[in-house]
């Protein structure tokens, strides 16, 4: 009996660490592109400052974005995770989304998730 | 019986021709075209790695591996024995109207030999050719295999490969106007990751372009060329195949060769031993010195 719990503990220790472990690259950019969000959510933050906090976090998540562009790891993955990534470009990879639209970065990511500047203008606060 | 004994003792030379001419027209229709089985076979040392290579590398591979083994230069050796052969029997047929009398059937004795010794190796190539074309079709056999059995990686794996090769394309387009962005918004100086990546990106594409414009590395022109690693195997397991059926006539060829070449030897036995046999008679329609009554004339002198 002892015997079977043992051999069942050990399967089910291999069969977790031996879960997808898909490379850190995309752990790191979901890391930094939620830093990069916050920052632009951040109503504590002036102008001036969020400027300049973005302005480094873009390019951290620049570099971030070809790392993982260039993971060849990537490819071997099976994970619906990693197929959800790279089908929504535009919301996983910021920085070149946005320079590819030509839009800066608050502007492409408000919109990606359906929020467009004249949507904010029209907007009125409720009480 | 002294003097049939005696005639033979002069005339041996032409028995002995008629045995061997007889010999090989009998060695050859017993054995017909030899197999060769001397010398050693062709194990291929090619892995498979070779399906990452583009499509058309892959039979220069294969051939490359080919060449360098025992097997390649067995069939090597035998062409060149076969060419001193054909040489040997092309001078000896052109000039065997020179000679006369014995020279001239010993030169007929030497065009039927080297026949049967073109005929003999003619038989060692072809199995060779064989035993290679049989070689390779079993090798690309399996690398038909290997890469079908890459090629049904699961659906989702696709799927992923093709959004990250999308993706890598869209980010391809924008990589100098993000470069160029991040220099002028960012007021920051690139990091030493950006740099490094720059410089290998550009290393990379002209590295690509190098290898996209290498006279190697031209498309297969046409719109029969195959579309992928799958079907350019089956194309070259089909050429084997078509080979192997020539082999299978150059085979029905040698045959045929034999067997005239064993007619031509019969007839030269009987040509050699008609040759005999008139000689013999011309020996009895001599006259007959060693009886006393031959001899007489000699003695009676009116």
């Amino acid at each position: 009996m002892t015997r079977h719990i043992i051999k069942s503990c050990l399967v089910a220790a291999a069969l977790l660490t031996s879960a997808p472990a898909f490379a850190g690259s995309l752990e790191n950019l979901e890391r930094e592109r939620s830093i990069m969000v916050s920052y632009l959510l951040d109503a504590d933050l002036n102008v001036a400052q969020r400027e300049e906090k973005m302005a480094f976090s873009k390019r951290r998540l620049a570099d971030l974005e070809r790392i993982a562009l260039k993971d060849k790891a990537l490819k071997e993955s099976r994970s619906p995770l990693v197929l959800k990534v790279f089908k929504n470009y535009e919301m996983s990879f910021l920085v070149h989304s946005a320079t590819e639209s030509g839009r800066s970065i608050p502007t492409h990511w408000l919109e990606a998730i359906g929020l467009s500047t004249s949507d904010l203008m029209n907007a009125r606060s409720m009480k | 019986m002294k003097q049939n004994g005696m005639r033979h003792g002069r005339h041996g030379v032409l028995p002995h021709k008629v045995m061997i001419a007889a010999a090989t027209g009998f060695a050859l229709l017993a054995t017909g075209p030899a197999l060769a089985s001397t010398g050693q076979g062709w194990q291929p040392q090619i892995s498979e790695k070779i399906l990452v290579l583009p499509q058309k590398h892959l039979e220069r591979a294969v051939q490359r591996d080919f060449a360098a083994s025992p097997l390649a230069s067995n069939m090597l050796d035998i062409d060149r024995q076969i060419a001193s052969e054909v040489t040997n029997i092309q001078s000896l047929s052109e000039n065997q109207h020179l000679y006369e009398g014995d020279a001239a059937i010993e030169v007929k004795h030497q065009v039927l030999a080297g026949k049967r010794a073109y005929i003999g190796l003619m038989g060692d190539q072809i199995a060779l050719k064989r035993k290679k074309l049989e070689t390779q079709l079993r090798l690309y056999r399996h690398l038909a295999r290997t890469a079908r059995r890459n090629a049904s990686n699961s659906e989702s794996q696709r799927e992923i490969v093709a959004a990250i090769d999308t993706a890598q394309q869209r980010a391809e387009k924008v990589e100098s106007a993000l470069r160029e962005d991040l220099f002028y918004s960012t007021n920051l100086p690139e990091s030493k990751f950006g740099e490094d990546y720059a410089a290998n990106r550009q290393a990379i594409e002209s590295l690509r372009a190098a290898i996209a414009n290498h006279p190697l590395n031209r498309a297969a022109d046409g719109v029969d060329a195959p579309r992928n690693k799958i079907e350019e195997l089956q194309r070259l397991e089909m050429n084997v195949e078509a080979q192997l059926a020539i082999l299978d006539m150059e085979d029905e060829v040698l045959g045929h060769m034999a067997k005239l070449l064993s007619l031509d030897a019969m007839a030269f036995a009987e040509e050699v031993a008609e040759r005999a046999y008139l000689e013999n008679e011309q020996m009895l329609d001599a006259p007959d010195l060693r009886s006393p009554a031959a001899g007489v004339k000699l003695f009676v002198s009116f």
